[in-house]
Protein backbone atom coordinates (compact mmCIF):
# COMPACT_ATOMS: atom_id res chain seq x y z
CA UNK A 1 0.00 0.00 0.00
CA UNK A 2 1.22 3.56 -0.90
CA UNK A 3 0.69 5.86 2.11
CA UNK A 4 3.93 7.14 2.83
CA UNK A 5 2.93 10.38 0.74
CA UNK A 6 2.48 13.36 3.18
CA UNK A 7 1.97 16.71 1.53
CA UNK A 8 0.28 19.37 3.35
CA UNK A 9 -3.70 18.89 2.90
CA UNK A 10 -5.47 21.98 1.09
CA UNK A 11 -7.72 24.13 2.36
CA UNK A 12 -10.76 22.35 4.42
CA UNK A 13 -8.59 19.13 4.69
CA UNK A 14 -8.82 18.19 0.59
CA UNK A 15 -6.03 16.14 0.17
CA UNK A 16 -2.99 17.45 -1.74
CA UNK A 17 -2.58 17.18 -5.51
CA UNK A 18 0.58 15.38 -5.16
CA UNK A 19 -1.35 12.48 -2.24
CA UNK A 20 -4.10 12.00 -4.43
CA UNK A 21 -1.85 11.24 -7.62
CA UNK A 22 0.05 8.76 -5.79
CA UNK A 23 -2.34 7.35 -4.22
CA UNK A 24 -3.82 6.22 -7.99
CA UNK A 25 -0.82 4.93 -9.16
CA UNK A 26 -1.32 1.79 -11.41
CA UNK A 27 -0.24 -1.42 -10.25
CA UNK A 28 -1.17 -3.83 -12.94
CA UNK A 29 -1.53 -7.11 -10.97
CA UNK A 30 -3.29 -5.25 -8.06
CA UNK A 31 -5.57 -4.21 -10.90
CA UNK A 32 -6.21 -7.35 -12.28
CA UNK A 33 -7.39 -8.78 -8.95
CA UNK A 34 -9.82 -5.99 -8.69
CA UNK A 35 -11.47 -6.55 -12.28
CA UNK A 36 -11.65 -10.22 -12.04
CA UNK A 37 -13.68 -10.00 -9.09
CA UNK A 38 -15.80 -7.15 -10.50
CA UNK A 39 -16.22 -9.57 -13.53
CA UNK A 40 -17.85 -11.82 -11.36
CA UNK A 41 -20.44 -9.47 -10.57
CA UNK A 42 -20.66 -8.47 -14.19
CA UNK A 43 -21.70 -12.41 -14.83
CA UNK A 44 -23.79 -12.90 -11.79
CA UNK A 45 -26.15 -9.83 -12.33
CA UNK A 46 -26.96 -11.05 -15.97
CA UNK A 47 -28.15 -14.26 -14.50
CA UNK A 48 -29.72 -13.07 -11.44
CA UNK A 49 -32.57 -11.31 -10.78
CA UNK A 50 -31.96 -8.57 -7.80
CA UNK A 51 -35.45 -6.43 -8.60
CA UNK A 52 -34.12 -3.91 -10.22
CA UNK A 53 -33.06 -4.64 -14.32
CA UNK A 54 -31.30 -1.64 -14.66
CA UNK A 55 -28.11 -2.85 -11.79
CA UNK A 56 -26.93 -5.01 -14.71
CA UNK A 57 -26.59 -2.13 -17.31
CA UNK A 58 -25.37 0.13 -14.48
CA UNK A 59 -22.91 -2.44 -13.21
CA UNK A 60 -21.30 -2.90 -16.95
CA UNK A 61 -21.20 0.58 -17.09
CA UNK A 62 -18.92 0.87 -13.88
CA UNK A 63 -16.49 -1.86 -14.81
CA UNK A 64 -15.98 -0.84 -17.80
CA UNK A 65 -15.61 3.28 -16.23
CA UNK A 66 -13.24 1.49 -13.83
CA UNK A 67 -11.19 -0.59 -16.56
CA UNK A 68 -10.53 2.97 -18.36
CA UNK A 69 -10.72 5.38 -15.52
CA UNK A 70 -7.96 3.06 -13.74
CA UNK A 71 -5.13 3.56 -16.49
CA UNK A 72 -5.47 7.23 -17.16
CA UNK A 73 -3.11 9.91 -15.20
CA UNK A 74 -4.39 11.42 -12.03
CA UNK A 75 -5.51 15.15 -14.15
CA UNK A 76 -7.78 13.56 -16.34
CA UNK A 77 -9.67 10.75 -13.99
CA UNK A 78 -12.37 13.93 -12.81
CA UNK A 79 -12.78 15.01 -16.02
CA UNK A 80 -13.27 11.39 -17.47
CA UNK A 81 -15.59 10.36 -14.01
CA UNK A 82 -17.73 13.46 -14.75
CA UNK A 83 -18.60 13.08 -18.74
CA UNK A 84 -18.80 9.50 -18.72
CA UNK A 85 -21.59 9.90 -15.93
CA UNK A 86 -23.22 12.34 -18.05
CA UNK A 87 -22.96 9.89 -21.13
CA UNK A 88 -24.32 7.15 -18.46
CA UNK A 89 -27.76 9.26 -18.18
CA UNK A 90 -28.70 8.48 -21.45
CA UNK A 91 -27.93 4.63 -21.05
CA UNK A 92 -29.96 4.62 -17.62
CA UNK A 93 -32.27 6.54 -18.70
CA UNK A 94 -34.93 7.86 -21.56
CA UNK A 95 -32.85 10.50 -23.91
CA UNK A 96 -35.67 13.72 -22.96
CA UNK A 97 -35.54 12.69 -19.34
CA UNK A 98 -31.74 12.69 -19.12
CA UNK A 99 -31.63 15.85 -21.07
CA UNK A 100 -34.02 17.70 -19.14
CA UNK A 101 -32.26 15.88 -16.19
CA UNK A 102 -28.57 17.79 -16.75
CA UNK A 103 -30.76 21.14 -18.20
CA UNK A 104 -32.01 21.38 -14.62
CA UNK A 105 -28.88 20.99 -13.30
CA UNK A 106 -26.94 23.29 -15.28
CA UNK A 107 -29.56 25.93 -14.85
CA UNK A 108 -29.40 25.61 -10.84
CA UNK A 109 -25.96 25.70 -11.04
CA UNK A 110 -26.01 29.06 -13.08
CA UNK A 111 -28.56 30.37 -10.41
CA UNK A 112 -26.05 28.75 -7.81
CA UNK A 113 -22.57 30.54 -9.26
CA UNK A 114 -24.45 33.97 -10.39
CA UNK A 115 -23.33 37.05 -8.73
CA UNK A 116 -26.17 37.57 -6.91
CA UNK A 117 -25.82 37.62 -2.54
CA UNK A 118 -26.28 34.07 -1.79
CA UNK A 119 -29.65 35.06 0.15
CA UNK A 120 -30.92 35.83 -3.36
CA UNK A 121 -29.46 32.59 -4.78
CA UNK A 122 -31.41 30.66 -2.26
CA UNK A 123 -34.50 32.48 -3.23
CA UNK A 124 -34.11 32.08 -6.86
CA UNK A 125 -33.19 28.49 -6.00
CA UNK A 126 -36.70 28.31 -3.67
CA UNK A 127 -38.59 29.63 -6.50
CA UNK A 128 -37.51 27.19 -8.89
CA UNK A 129 -38.25 23.89 -6.72
CA UNK A 130 -41.60 25.59 -6.55
CA UNK A 131 -41.95 25.37 -10.28
CA UNK A 132 -40.75 21.66 -9.92
CA UNK A 133 -43.04 21.06 -7.58
CA UNK A 134 -45.93 22.17 -9.41
CA UNK A 135 -45.33 20.79 -12.69
CA UNK A 136 -44.90 17.55 -10.66
CA UNK A 137 -47.73 17.44 -8.57
CA UNK A 138 -49.87 19.08 -12.12
CA UNK A 139 -48.03 16.53 -14.57
CA UNK A 140 -47.75 19.37 -16.31
CA UNK A 141 -45.46 19.86 -19.61
CA UNK A 142 -45.62 15.97 -20.88
CA UNK A 143 -42.45 15.01 -18.64
CA UNK A 144 -41.01 11.33 -18.62
CA UNK A 145 -42.77 9.98 -15.59
CA UNK A 146 -39.09 8.30 -15.36
CA UNK A 147 -37.39 11.88 -14.86
CA UNK A 148 -39.04 12.88 -12.01
CA UNK A 149 -37.47 10.04 -9.37
CA UNK A 150 -34.13 11.05 -11.10
CA UNK A 151 -34.14 14.04 -10.48
CA UNK A 152 -35.97 13.92 -6.69
CA UNK A 153 -32.47 11.28 -6.21
CA UNK A 154 -29.92 13.75 -8.03
CA UNK A 155 -30.92 17.12 -6.49
CA UNK A 156 -33.36 16.96 -3.30
CA UNK A 157 -31.29 16.30 -0.53
CA UNK A 158 -27.73 16.49 -1.82
CA UNK A 159 -28.90 20.31 -3.17
CA UNK A 160 -29.84 21.24 0.34
CA UNK A 161 -26.56 20.22 1.46
CA UNK A 162 -24.55 21.73 -1.36
CA UNK A 163 -26.22 25.35 -0.68
CA UNK A 164 -25.33 24.60 2.93
CA UNK A 165 -22.06 24.17 2.61
CA UNK A 166 -21.83 26.92 -0.49
CA UNK A 167 -22.95 29.44 2.55
CA UNK A 168 -19.43 28.76 4.34
CA UNK A 169 -16.94 27.90 1.28
CA UNK A 170 -14.41 30.58 0.74
CA UNK A 171 -14.63 30.09 -2.94
CA UNK A 172 -17.70 30.43 -5.36
CA UNK A 173 -19.39 27.39 -7.21
CA UNK A 174 -17.26 24.93 -9.21
CA UNK A 175 -18.28 23.23 -12.13
CA UNK A 176 -16.65 20.06 -11.78
CA UNK A 177 -16.93 19.68 -8.53
CA UNK A 178 -21.10 20.17 -8.96
CA UNK A 179 -21.01 17.81 -11.41
CA UNK A 180 -19.01 15.07 -10.37
CA UNK A 181 -21.21 15.51 -7.10
CA UNK A 182 -24.74 15.28 -8.49
CA UNK A 183 -24.25 13.44 -11.44
CA UNK A 184 -23.62 9.83 -10.06
CA UNK A 185 -24.26 7.16 -12.14
CA UNK A 186 -26.25 4.84 -9.78
CA UNK A 187 -27.92 8.03 -8.92
CA UNK A 188 -30.15 7.57 -12.23
CA UNK A 189 -31.75 4.14 -11.37
CA UNK A 190 -31.76 3.92 -7.86
CA UNK A 191 -34.31 6.16 -5.91
CA UNK A 192 -33.22 5.06 -2.54
CA UNK A 193 -29.88 7.14 -2.77
CA UNK A 194 -27.64 7.26 -0.03
CA UNK A 195 -27.70 11.15 1.25
CA UNK A 196 -23.96 11.71 0.02
CA UNK A 197 -22.09 14.65 2.05
CA UNK A 198 -20.50 17.25 -0.39
CA UNK A 199 -17.56 17.67 2.17
CA UNK A 200 -16.92 14.31 2.63
CA UNK A 201 -17.41 13.28 -1.37
CA UNK A 202 -14.77 15.69 -2.03
CA UNK A 203 -12.31 15.06 0.96
CA UNK A 204 -12.79 11.95 0.01
CA UNK A 205 -11.01 11.58 -3.65
CA UNK A 206 -8.36 9.93 -3.74
CA UNK A 207 -7.47 10.35 0.08
CA UNK A 208 -6.02 6.37 0.44
CA UNK A 209 -4.86 4.29 -1.99
CA UNK A 210 -6.67 3.04 -4.70
CA UNK A 211 -6.42 -0.86 -4.17
CA UNK A 212 -7.41 -0.35 -0.91
CA UNK A 213 -10.47 1.64 -1.06
CA UNK A 214 -11.89 0.20 -4.18
CA UNK A 215 -11.15 -3.51 -3.09
CA UNK A 216 -13.59 -2.41 0.36
CA UNK A 217 -15.54 -0.85 -2.36
CA UNK A 218 -15.57 -4.51 -3.95
CA UNK A 219 -16.51 -6.24 -0.20
CA UNK A 220 -19.49 -3.48 0.03
CA UNK A 221 -21.07 -4.30 -3.65
CA UNK A 222 -20.84 -7.74 -2.35
CA UNK A 223 -22.74 -7.20 0.65
CA UNK A 224 -25.15 -5.04 -0.88
CA UNK A 225 -25.88 -7.95 -3.29
CA UNK A 226 -26.55 -10.42 -0.29
CA UNK A 227 -29.48 -7.93 0.86
CA UNK A 228 -30.73 -7.68 -2.46
CA UNK A 229 -31.03 -10.91 -3.00
CA UNK A 230 -32.65 -12.22 0.30
CA UNK A 231 -35.24 -9.49 -0.53
CA UNK A 232 -36.16 -11.01 -4.05
CA UNK A 233 -35.61 -14.45 -2.07
CA UNK A 234 -38.56 -12.91 0.23
CA UNK A 235 -40.56 -11.54 -2.79
CA UNK A 236 -39.94 -14.67 -5.27
CA UNK A 237 -41.23 -17.22 -2.62
CA UNK A 238 -44.50 -15.29 -1.44
CA UNK A 239 -43.20 -14.39 1.78
CA UNK A 240 -43.10 -10.64 1.49
CA UNK A 241 -47.10 -10.87 0.17
CA UNK A 242 -47.68 -11.26 3.91
CA UNK A 243 -46.88 -8.26 4.86
CA UNK A 244 -49.59 -6.22 5.69
CA UNK A 245 -52.82 -6.42 8.02
CA UNK A 246 -54.25 -9.72 8.00
CA UNK A 247 -52.17 -11.91 6.10
CA UNK A 248 -50.33 -14.41 7.76
CA UNK A 249 -49.12 -14.35 11.22
CA UNK A 250 -48.83 -11.66 13.02
CA UNK A 251 -45.35 -12.62 14.25
CA UNK A 252 -43.82 -13.49 10.94
CA UNK A 253 -45.57 -10.04 9.39
CA UNK A 254 -43.68 -8.06 11.48
CA UNK A 255 -40.22 -9.97 11.12
CA UNK A 256 -41.02 -9.48 7.38
CA UNK A 257 -41.71 -5.17 7.83
CA UNK A 258 -37.91 -5.35 9.26
CA UNK A 259 -36.69 -7.32 6.47
CA UNK A 260 -38.26 -5.03 3.67
CA UNK A 261 -35.50 -2.51 4.54
CA UNK A 262 -33.01 -4.67 2.93
CA UNK A 263 -33.35 -3.13 -0.78
CA UNK A 264 -32.69 -0.21 0.86
CA UNK A 265 -29.18 -1.02 2.86
CA UNK A 266 -28.22 -3.14 0.08
CA UNK A 267 -28.32 -0.65 -2.70
CA UNK A 268 -26.58 1.80 -0.36
CA UNK A 269 -23.81 -0.46 0.19
CA UNK A 270 -23.95 -1.36 -3.65
CA UNK A 271 -23.77 2.46 -4.62
CA UNK A 272 -21.07 3.42 -2.44
CA UNK A 273 -18.85 0.44 -2.93
CA UNK A 274 -18.90 1.14 -7.05
CA UNK A 275 -18.11 5.16 -5.88
CA UNK A 276 -15.25 3.45 -4.35
CA UNK A 277 -14.19 2.31 -7.68
CA UNK A 278 -13.75 5.79 -8.80
CA UNK A 279 -11.36 7.04 -5.84
CA UNK A 280 -14.41 8.56 -3.40
CA UNK A 281 -13.42 6.89 -0.38
CA UNK A 282 -16.56 6.89 1.56
CA UNK A 283 -17.94 5.62 4.68
CA UNK A 284 -20.26 2.73 5.24
CA UNK A 285 -23.56 3.48 4.62
CA UNK A 286 -25.29 0.86 7.27
CA UNK A 287 -23.58 -0.93 10.08
CA UNK A 288 -25.14 -3.67 11.44
CA UNK A 289 -27.79 -2.66 12.54
CA UNK A 290 -29.88 -5.52 13.36
CA UNK A 291 -27.15 -5.40 16.17
CA UNK A 292 -28.45 -2.18 17.56
CA UNK A 293 -29.07 -2.26 21.47
CA UNK A 294 -30.77 0.66 21.66
CA UNK A 295 -33.55 2.69 19.69
CA UNK A 296 -30.20 5.75 19.51
CA UNK A 297 -28.42 3.19 18.81
CA UNK A 298 -30.17 1.86 16.39
CA UNK A 299 -30.78 5.64 14.91
CA UNK A 300 -26.73 5.99 14.81
CA UNK A 301 -26.17 2.22 12.78
CA UNK A 302 -29.04 2.48 10.10
CA UNK A 303 -28.54 5.20 7.28
CA UNK A 304 -25.29 6.54 8.65
CA UNK A 305 -25.32 8.94 5.07
CA UNK A 306 -28.99 9.76 6.09
CA UNK A 307 -28.73 10.48 10.10
CA UNK A 308 -25.26 12.58 9.26
CA UNK A 309 -27.63 14.79 7.10
CA UNK A 310 -30.19 15.63 9.71
CA UNK A 311 -27.06 16.23 11.85
CA UNK A 312 -25.67 18.61 9.75
CA UNK A 313 -28.58 20.64 8.45
CA UNK A 314 -30.82 20.61 11.08
CA UNK A 315 -29.09 19.28 14.94
CA UNK A 316 -25.74 21.43 14.64
CA UNK A 317 -27.13 24.89 13.86
CA UNK A 318 -30.16 24.42 16.30
CA UNK A 319 -28.34 23.09 19.01
CA UNK A 320 -25.70 25.52 18.72
CA UNK A 321 -28.21 28.09 18.53
CA UNK A 322 -29.85 27.33 22.16
CA UNK A 323 -27.28 25.22 23.72
CA UNK A 324 -26.13 28.61 25.94
CA UNK A 325 -29.97 27.43 27.53
CA UNK A 326 -28.64 24.33 28.94
CA UNK A 327 -26.89 21.40 27.14
CA UNK A 328 -29.81 18.43 27.88
CA UNK A 329 -32.90 20.73 26.89
CA UNK A 330 -30.81 21.73 23.55
CA UNK A 331 -30.05 18.20 22.52
CA UNK A 332 -33.50 17.31 23.30
CA UNK A 333 -35.17 20.01 21.29
CA UNK A 334 -32.39 19.18 18.35
CA UNK A 335 -33.19 15.55 18.74
CA UNK A 336 -37.33 16.54 18.47
CA UNK A 337 -36.66 18.46 15.51
CA UNK A 338 -34.50 16.21 13.54
CA UNK A 339 -37.61 13.76 13.89
CA UNK A 340 -39.97 16.11 12.63
CA UNK A 341 -37.53 17.20 9.37
CA UNK A 342 -37.23 13.01 9.12
CA UNK A 343 -40.71 12.54 8.54
CA UNK A 344 -41.26 15.86 6.54
CA UNK A 345 -37.97 14.61 3.80
CA UNK A 346 -39.49 11.06 3.70
CA UNK A 347 -42.69 12.56 2.74
CA UNK A 348 -41.15 14.77 -0.11
CA UNK A 349 -39.15 11.92 -1.31
CA UNK A 350 -42.41 10.06 -1.50
CA UNK A 351 -43.85 12.80 -3.57
CA UNK A 352 -40.68 12.62 -6.33
CA UNK A 353 -41.19 8.98 -6.11
CA UNK A 354 -44.97 9.56 -7.00
CA UNK A 355 -46.26 7.41 -4.00
CA UNK A 356 -48.95 8.73 -1.54
CA UNK A 357 -47.86 11.73 0.41
CA UNK A 358 -49.45 11.94 3.87
CA UNK A 359 -50.04 9.25 5.69
CA UNK A 360 -50.74 8.65 9.49
CA UNK A 361 -48.98 5.57 9.69
CA UNK A 362 -45.73 7.31 8.79
CA UNK A 363 -46.27 10.08 11.03
CA UNK A 364 -47.02 7.71 13.39
CA UNK A 365 -44.04 6.10 12.80
CA UNK A 366 -41.62 8.82 13.36
CA UNK A 367 -43.28 10.18 16.05
CA UNK A 368 -42.97 6.97 18.41
CA UNK A 369 -39.09 6.38 16.68
CA UNK A 370 -38.71 10.41 17.65
CA UNK A 371 -40.22 9.97 21.30
CA UNK A 372 -38.40 7.08 21.89
CA UNK A 373 -34.90 8.62 21.09
CA UNK A 374 -35.59 11.67 22.73
CA UNK A 375 -35.70 9.26 25.83
CA UNK A 376 -32.70 7.53 25.21
CA UNK A 377 -31.06 11.08 24.98
CA UNK A 378 -32.12 11.61 28.62
CA UNK A 379 -30.72 8.28 29.65
CA UNK A 380 -27.39 8.61 28.06
CA UNK A 381 -26.93 11.84 29.31
CA UNK A 382 -27.84 10.90 32.65
CA UNK A 383 -25.06 8.06 32.19
CA UNK A 384 -22.34 10.03 29.79
CA UNK A 385 -19.39 7.47 30.82
CA UNK A 386 -20.02 4.13 29.34
CA UNK A 387 -17.59 1.75 30.56
CA UNK A 388 -16.87 -2.02 29.12
CA UNK A 389 -18.77 -4.99 30.25
CA UNK A 390 -17.25 -8.15 30.26
CA UNK A 391 -19.12 -9.78 32.38
CA UNK A 392 -21.18 -12.73 31.30
CA UNK A 393 -24.50 -10.86 33.15
CA UNK A 394 -23.64 -7.85 31.22
CA UNK A 395 -23.64 -9.34 27.75
CA UNK A 396 -26.91 -11.86 28.29
CA UNK A 397 -28.51 -8.31 29.06
CA UNK A 398 -27.05 -6.68 25.84
CA UNK A 399 -28.56 -9.99 24.05
CA UNK A 400 -31.95 -9.09 25.79
CA UNK A 401 -31.56 -5.25 24.76
CA UNK A 402 -30.89 -6.48 20.74
CA UNK A 403 -33.71 -8.34 20.70
CA UNK A 404 -36.07 -6.01 22.03
CA UNK A 405 -35.07 -3.44 19.77
CA UNK A 406 -35.74 -5.58 17.26
CA UNK A 407 -39.31 -6.46 18.06
CA UNK A 408 -39.79 -2.48 18.52
CA UNK A 409 -38.51 -1.00 15.35
CA UNK A 410 -40.03 -4.28 13.57
CA UNK A 411 -43.40 -3.72 15.11
CA UNK A 412 -43.00 0.08 14.22
CA UNK A 413 -42.10 -0.58 10.59
CA UNK A 414 -45.32 -2.69 10.03
CA UNK A 415 -47.46 -0.19 11.87
CA UNK A 416 -46.46 1.69 7.83
CA UNK A 417 -48.20 -0.96 6.68
CA UNK A 418 -51.44 -0.94 8.17
CA UNK A 419 -54.52 1.67 7.16
CA UNK A 420 -54.63 3.60 10.08
CA UNK A 421 -57.78 5.28 8.52
CA UNK A 422 -59.94 2.09 7.30
CA UNK A 423 -59.12 1.09 11.45
CA UNK A 424 -60.04 4.60 12.96
CA UNK A 425 -63.59 4.27 10.92
CA UNK A 426 -64.10 0.56 12.13
CA UNK A 427 -63.52 2.14 15.77
CA UNK A 428 -65.18 5.61 15.46
CA UNK A 429 -68.89 5.07 14.18
CA UNK A 430 -69.48 7.63 12.18
CA UNK A 431 -65.92 8.72 11.38
CA UNK A 432 -65.33 8.66 7.41
CA UNK A 433 -62.06 8.77 7.23
CA UNK A 434 -60.45 8.29 3.04
CA UNK A 435 -58.39 4.86 3.27
CA UNK A 436 -55.18 4.90 1.36
CA UNK A 437 -53.65 1.91 -0.70
CA UNK A 438 -49.58 2.27 1.47
CA UNK A 439 -47.10 3.14 0.03
CA UNK A 440 -45.53 -0.60 -0.08
CA UNK A 441 -42.98 -2.51 2.13
CA UNK A 442 -39.85 -0.80 1.22
CA UNK A 443 -39.25 2.19 2.78
CA UNK A 444 -35.94 4.02 3.79
CA UNK B 1 2.62 20.87 17.95
CA UNK B 2 0.06 18.73 15.89
CA UNK B 3 1.50 15.58 16.74
CA UNK B 4 1.07 16.77 20.89
CA UNK B 5 -2.62 17.96 19.71
CA UNK B 6 -3.17 14.32 17.89
CA UNK B 7 -1.93 12.67 21.38
CA UNK B 8 -4.38 14.83 23.37
CA UNK B 9 -7.23 14.16 21.39
CA UNK B 10 -6.38 10.33 21.53
CA UNK B 11 -6.37 10.52 25.22
CA UNK B 12 -9.69 11.63 25.61
CA UNK B 13 -11.32 9.88 22.99
CA UNK B 14 -9.75 6.21 25.07
CA UNK B 15 -10.69 7.39 27.71
CA UNK B 16 -14.35 9.12 27.14
CA UNK B 17 -15.37 6.87 24.70
CA UNK B 18 -13.55 3.69 24.43
CA UNK B 19 -12.36 2.86 27.77
CA UNK B 20 -10.09 -0.15 27.85
CA UNK B 21 -8.95 -0.25 24.36
CA UNK B 22 -5.57 -0.42 23.10
CA UNK B 23 -4.05 2.94 22.09
CA UNK B 24 -2.72 1.81 19.06
CA UNK B 25 -5.92 0.37 17.68
CA UNK B 26 -6.92 3.92 17.87
CA UNK B 27 -4.72 5.54 14.68
CA UNK B 28 -4.94 8.67 13.40
CA UNK B 29 -6.78 7.71 10.32
CA UNK B 30 -9.52 5.63 12.21
CA UNK B 31 -12.66 6.84 11.57
CA UNK B 32 -14.67 8.02 15.07
CA UNK B 33 -17.91 9.53 13.64
CA UNK B 34 -19.07 7.35 10.21
CA UNK B 35 -17.85 4.05 12.63
CA UNK B 36 -19.81 4.70 15.53
CA UNK B 37 -17.74 5.32 18.35
CA UNK B 38 -18.75 8.78 18.90
CA UNK B 39 -22.39 9.81 18.17
CA UNK B 40 -23.72 13.57 17.76
CA UNK B 41 -23.50 13.57 21.80
CA UNK B 42 -21.05 12.27 21.69
CA UNK B 43 -19.40 14.75 19.24
CA UNK B 44 -21.10 17.80 21.53
CA UNK B 45 -19.10 16.70 24.39
CA UNK B 46 -16.09 16.41 22.53
CA UNK B 47 -16.46 19.98 21.09
CA UNK B 48 -17.00 21.55 24.52
CA UNK B 49 -13.45 19.47 25.60
CA UNK B 50 -11.44 21.20 22.72
CA UNK B 51 -13.28 24.60 23.20
CA UNK B 52 -11.87 25.13 26.75
CA UNK B 53 -8.88 22.96 26.12
CA UNK B 54 -7.70 24.82 23.06
CA UNK B 55 -9.59 28.05 23.34
CA UNK B 56 -11.31 28.13 20.35
CA UNK B 57 -15.00 28.80 19.33
CA UNK B 58 -16.30 25.30 17.05
CA UNK B 59 -19.42 27.23 14.44
CA UNK B 60 -22.04 24.53 13.81
CA UNK B 61 -21.12 24.06 10.31
CA UNK B 62 -17.36 23.40 11.29
CA UNK B 63 -18.94 20.22 13.46
CA UNK B 64 -19.32 18.02 10.51
CA UNK B 65 -18.18 14.89 9.86
CA UNK B 66 -15.45 16.50 7.67
CA UNK B 67 -13.47 17.91 10.64
CA UNK B 68 -14.48 15.73 12.88
CA UNK B 69 -14.14 12.16 11.34
CA UNK B 70 -10.48 11.51 12.73
CA UNK B 71 -7.76 12.50 14.62
CA UNK B 72 -5.59 14.01 12.32
CA UNK B 73 -8.96 15.95 11.08
CA UNK B 74 -9.57 17.42 14.79
CA UNK B 75 -5.70 18.31 14.91
CA UNK B 76 -5.58 19.90 11.37
CA UNK B 77 -8.87 22.09 12.46
CA UNK B 78 -7.56 23.21 15.98
CA UNK B 79 -4.65 24.11 14.23
CA UNK B 80 -6.01 26.11 11.57
CA UNK B 81 -8.37 27.41 14.13
CA UNK B 82 -5.77 28.72 16.33
CA UNK B 83 -3.77 29.76 13.88
CA UNK B 84 -6.73 32.05 12.63
CA UNK B 85 -7.22 33.08 16.37
CA UNK B 86 -11.30 32.44 15.74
Amino acid sequence: MSGTVSAAPRPGGLPAPETQAEHSKPEFRRFALLAVQLGFFVIAFRFVDLGNSAIFKLTCLIVIGFCISYWLPFRLKEPFFILYSLAGAYVLLDPVSATLLIAAGLVMFGILRSALAYRWRVAAMIGLAAIFVYVRATHGLQIPKAFWPAFGTVFMFRMIIYIYDLKHSSQPAQLNEYLSYFFLLPGYIFVLFPIVDFHTFRKSYFKRDIHTVAQTGIWWMFRGTTHLLAFQYLVRYGLLHTVGPGKGLLASRIVLAYFAYWPVSGSHHLIVGMLRLFGYDLPEAHRRYLLAHSVLDFWRRINVYRREFYIKIFYLPLYFKIRRGGELRAQLISTAVVFVATWATHVAQYFWNGTPLFSFGEAFFWGVFGAFAMVNVWIEYQHKKHRPETDWASRIRKVAQIAAVFVFVASLRYSREIDWAKLGNRLVPGLHLKTAAPAGPTKE
Amino acid sequence: MNDQIKEEIRQYILTEFLPGEKPSNLRDDTALRTSGIIDSVGLLRMIDYIEERYKIQVEAHEAGVENFDRIEDIAAFIQRKSATGA
